[in-house]
């Protein structure tokens, strides 16, 4: 007697086993298809320029199982009217928020009051002190030696005496900082003239005829000066043909200038793996550990017209099927 | 230690456990092999519905593929031949013609666009200006077509780089290329065709295979393995993720094994027609355990509520043919353990119930042979004592008579009278109608009557004294104990004694036991012999009859049981002290039965 009821006790327990069990399944299936929410917050988010990182960010979301909400947002003028953007997602509870910030400076104190559990990543540029926060940056200080490096190789011996404007973007952020210290370091002992540097936050104007006439080749260190300073070559054709553009950018826009040959040479980002880099990592952060976490580092490419339908480089530039 | 364990190799186990132990063995067995084969059953058609669906996508894949590259090739060949064949590029122009087909299937072309072989733009549509410092003779397309005239050549995808778009519109496309004949001012000369079919169309074809969201996806390569469609393409691009597609290009139409990247997949190719372009359809392995797993979970748990059912089923077969069987061992152990009359168990299966019936019968043909042997012994006790008693009174009777005849001889009639009627008394005792277990009182009266008749025969050389507790006296005895210890008392102790002999009877009960010794102040005995009065082979001397202690001793022990009996003390000179051993038995009529059949005795034998 006592025997079966042993065994009738077995019996349930294993029963009650299989039960836990089926609970601890349906736990873990619930848990496996909850979704973290990540917002990214860019400058005019609806420019051509991000096409190929929203394309990386929305192929490592599908991978990572994120539901990635591109914020649509225009130019930020200044640091408070996107921290006005961050502070609205973040009272949306979203799980993480992928960020690139207007102004790396006091970008950090004004943070520290909004984030509280929320994971954060900050793309294309770093914010001050760079150790407290995780980025996915290109490699700012090697683009800006790039652009020195291909005036160099087609200028060679001719350099000398060449003047050089720079429009230098926004040099509130660190990315540009790094973008036209690398530049300027490379063309040290080139004899060539740095004749201005032109920053989008500085309230000097200059013509753009008379900026032009001052100079012999233009460096532009982000998309929308590359852009801005084909528009430029544009209004003044006669200096067009006399004033070299070289330029940083990833726009359809650029990508036709370079191909018309008004840019001589175009250094771009690879803003694909930017975006897939930095959705992976936002992944990463949240499955394991929002405080820890690895700043990495993305290449860029050299083009000009002669190489620009490459394989290599098409699969790169142009990253839309029409 | 080795004989611990030959003990224990050898030692006998319970029916129920053998038979339990056996049967779970065997179905356990039995249910891990149809368990592991219905499981690998169960895998392998997996792997074959697997393949079988995959075939299925690749083949309504390959369907729509070829669907729509048939159509460009029509493009391709109502163009040249309903078209360009018609036409002399000196007087003719082709746009109207060409500009139909193209309004015709816009949705999937780019571009059509004839060339000399000089590369010099001929007719294009849509209309578009050509870039400068283009260089058509260079381009891939239009290399393959000069290089393999009789050919259609299909290119992998690339950014078309033919017209200026000033929307900044660069398109995907896919090029189509023919040589073709062109004729001029009636003299025919080369010139290459091109179609620059959308690789969106091709795109969402293949994405159509790939819209299961499970780790399983199709891709599309040239015949030299190039990637023409893959799902995560800019990631190869980036080189984020690395594809076999080269040794894919190596296989043939059908399923194959490959370890890819530490993992092994399950590789589906099928070769779309004409272009020699491949179809990869890709299912990591791992995506089968996954499916897997829920199942497998569910084959160990069903195995092992199995397997516990038939524990427990195999516990209460094991217990319904063991329990009769340890029924009919109880009765053996009960049989065993001393009753004479167990309940031997018959019931349940055949051979259970006739080995029941045999032993219920041999157990009762032997308690009938030990009630026989009993019947027979008791027989033969009885005659024993019988004669043991037989041998007392002829002894006895000759001394007393000889006693009166002396008395009769010299003219002591009185007390030959009260001789003949002490001698009266003594005879009803020892008669006793035919008991042999009489009262204590009965058996004093006896020795008083005994040890009157021998004071007149030895002219009162000695004085007797009777000392009984009035206890002891209503018990049993067997009788004519006493008169021969007395007898000895006078001949072995008081009887040519200088002085006067003295004999003493005392009786006194301790505990259950009586005690009645017998006591003289004769010569005594030394030790070694009294050792040997009680031995069967004693040489003492005797005189009288020859028979006295040993007999006494043994008609006790017949009767009461050998703890019971005479103990004799004895010192030379002093005298000697005979004590018999009784048990504490009240004399009733029922004892005295008891007593006579020989009862008390085995049971008191038994208790021991």
């Amino acid at each position: 007697m006592n025997r079966y009821r042993f065994y009738r006790g077995i019996l349930v327990l294993f029963l009650v086993l299989i039960g836990l069990w089926m609970i601890q399944k349906e736990q873990d299936r619930r848990q496996e298809s909850e979704r973290y929410m990540v917002s990214v917050i860019v400058s005019d988010s609806n420019n051509d320029r991000w096409i190929a990182m929203k394309q990386g960010m929305e192929q490592a979301a599908g991978d990572f199982h994120i539901d990635l909400n591109i914020i649509s947002t225009g130019p930020f003028a200044t640091l408070e009217e996107e921290l006005e953007v961050v502070r609205r997602e973040v009272s949306n509870n979203v799980d993480g928020v992928i960020l690139q910030m207007v102004s790396s400076e006091q970008a950090y104190e004004a943070l520290e009051g909004i984030f509280t559990k929320e994971a954060v990543i900050f793309l294309e540029t770093d914010i001050e002190p760079e150790e407290y926060f995780v980025s996915v940056v290109p490699d700012n200080i090697g683009m800006g030696a790039a652009l020195a490096d291909c005036i160099l190789k087609d200028y060679g011996e001719r350099i000398e005496g060449k003047k050089i404007g720079i429009l230098g973007g926004n040099q509130k952020q660190i990315s540009m900082q790094q973008r036209l210290s690398g530049f300027t370091k490379q063309m040290e002992g080139s004899n060539a003239e740095i004749t201005w540097v032109l920053h989008s936050e500085s309230e000097e104007q200059i013509e753009k005829e008379e900026m032009l006439t001052l100079v012999d080749l233009l460096v532009a260190l982000d998309n929308a000066e590359t852009e801005q300073a084909v528009d430029y070559l544009l209004e003044v054709p006669q200096e067009a043909k006399r004033c070299a553009l070289y330029g940083e950018g990833i726009s359809e826009k650029v990508v036709y200038y370079l191909d018309r040959g008004l840019i001589q040479s175009l250094v771009v980002p690879n803003e694909f793996h930017m975006g897939y880099q930095s959705v992976k990592e936002m992944s990463r952060q949240l499955s394991y550990s929002p405080t820890i976490g690895e700043s990495s580092q993305v290449g860029f490419l050299v083009v000009d017209k002669e190489n620009l339908y490459k394989a290599d480089n098409q699969k790169i530039l142009f990253p839309i099927v029409q | 230690m080795k004989g611990l364990f030959f003990q224990r190799e050898h030692k006998a186990l319970p029916i129920q456990l053998i038979i339990s132990v056996s049967f779970t063995i065997v179905s356990i067995c039995c249910m891990g092999i149809l368990g592991f084969t219905l499981y690998r059953f169960l895998v392998q058609k997996m792997e074959d519905i697997t393949i079988e669906s995959s075939e299925q996508i690749l083949d309504q894949t390959a369907i729509n593929l070829e669907t729509y590259l048939r159509n460009m090739r029509r493009i391709s060949d109502t163009m040249y031949y309903s078209v360009i064949k018609d036409k002399d590029l000196a007087t003719d122009t082709m746009a109207e013609e060409m500009n139909l087909l193209y309004e015709a299937n816009k949705d999937n072309l780019i571009s059509i666009a004839c060339y000399t072989n000089e590369g010099e733009l001929v007719a294009a549509v849509p209309v578009a200006t050509e870039k400068e410092d283009i260089r058509i003779v260079e381009q891939e397309w239009f290399t393959d077509a000069v290089g393999r005239m009789e050919n259609f050549h299909f290119s992998t995808p690339h950014v078309q780089n033919l017209f200026d778009n000033t929307s900044y519109r660069y398109y995907w496309v896919i090029s189509l290329s023919r040589a073709v004949e062109l004729t001029n001012n009636g003299s025919s000369r080369l010139g290459v065709l091109l179609v620059d079919m959308n690789y969106s169309s091709i795109e969402q074809l293949l994405k159509k295979a790939n819209v299961n969201h499970s780790m399983e996806y199709v891709y599309l390569i040239d015949r030299e393995g190039e990637i023409i469609y893959h799902p995560r393409q800019k990631l190869l691009n980036m080189h984020l993720l690395e594809e076999n597609n080269q040794i894919a290009a190596s296989y043939e139409d059908g399923s194959h094994k490959e370890y890819f990247q530490d993992e092994e997949r399950l590789i589906t190719v099928k070769t779309v027609s004409y272009t020699g372009w491949k179809i990869v359809s890709v299912t990591p392995k791992r995506v089968l355990s996954m499916g897997l797993t829920e199942t497998r979970l569910f084959f160990v748990i069903l195995m092992l509520l199995t397997m516990l059912m038939i524990i427990i089923i195999n516990q209460l077969v094991s217990s319904s043919i063991a329990k009769p069987l340890q029924r009919l061992n109880e009765s053996v152990k009960e049989w065993e353990a001393g009753n004479m009359n167990p309940e031997i168990y018959v019931g349940s299966f055949l051979e259970v119930e006739h080995l029941g019936k045999t032993l219920r019968s041999t157990v009762a043909q032997i308690r009938q042979l030990m009630e026989d042997i009993l019947i027979e012994q008791e027989e033969k006790r009885k005659s024993e004592l019988d004669a043991l008693q037989s041998q007392i009174n002829p002894h006895f009777l000759y001394n007393t008579l000889d006693s009166i005849v002396w008395m009769i001889e010299g003219e002591r009639y009185d007390d030959a009278v009260f001789m003949v009627t002490q001698l009266a008394s003594l005879f009803r005792v020892s008669l006793s109608r035919g008991k042999t277990i009489i009262s204590i009182s009965d058996e004093i009266r006896h020795a008083k009557n005994y040890m009157n008749i021998q004071k007149i025969r030895y002219k009162n050389t000695f004085t007797v004294d009777f000392q009984m507790e009035e206890d002891i006296l209503k018990c049993c005895t067997v009788k004519l104990i006493i008169q021969p210890l007395l007898e000895n008392a006078i001949y072995y102790g008081v009887q040519g004694m200088d002085g006067e002999g003295e004999i003493q009877i005392r009786g006194y009960r301790s505990k259950e036991d009586i005690y009645i010794e017998v006591s003289d102040n004769g010569i005594g005995m030394p030790k070694e012999v009294v050792c040997q009065l009680l031995s069967e082979n004693n040489h003492a001397p005797k005189k009288g009859s020859g028979v006295g202690l040993i007999n006494v001793h043994n008609r006790l022990k017949l009767r009461f049981g050998s703890c019971y009996g005479l103990e004799i003390e004895s010192v030379p000179d002093e005298g000697t002290t005979v004590r018999i051993h009784l048990p504490y038995l009240i004399y009733t009529e029922e004892m005295q039965v008891l007593l006579e059949s020989g009862k008390q005795k085995r049971q008191e034998e038994r208790e021991q």
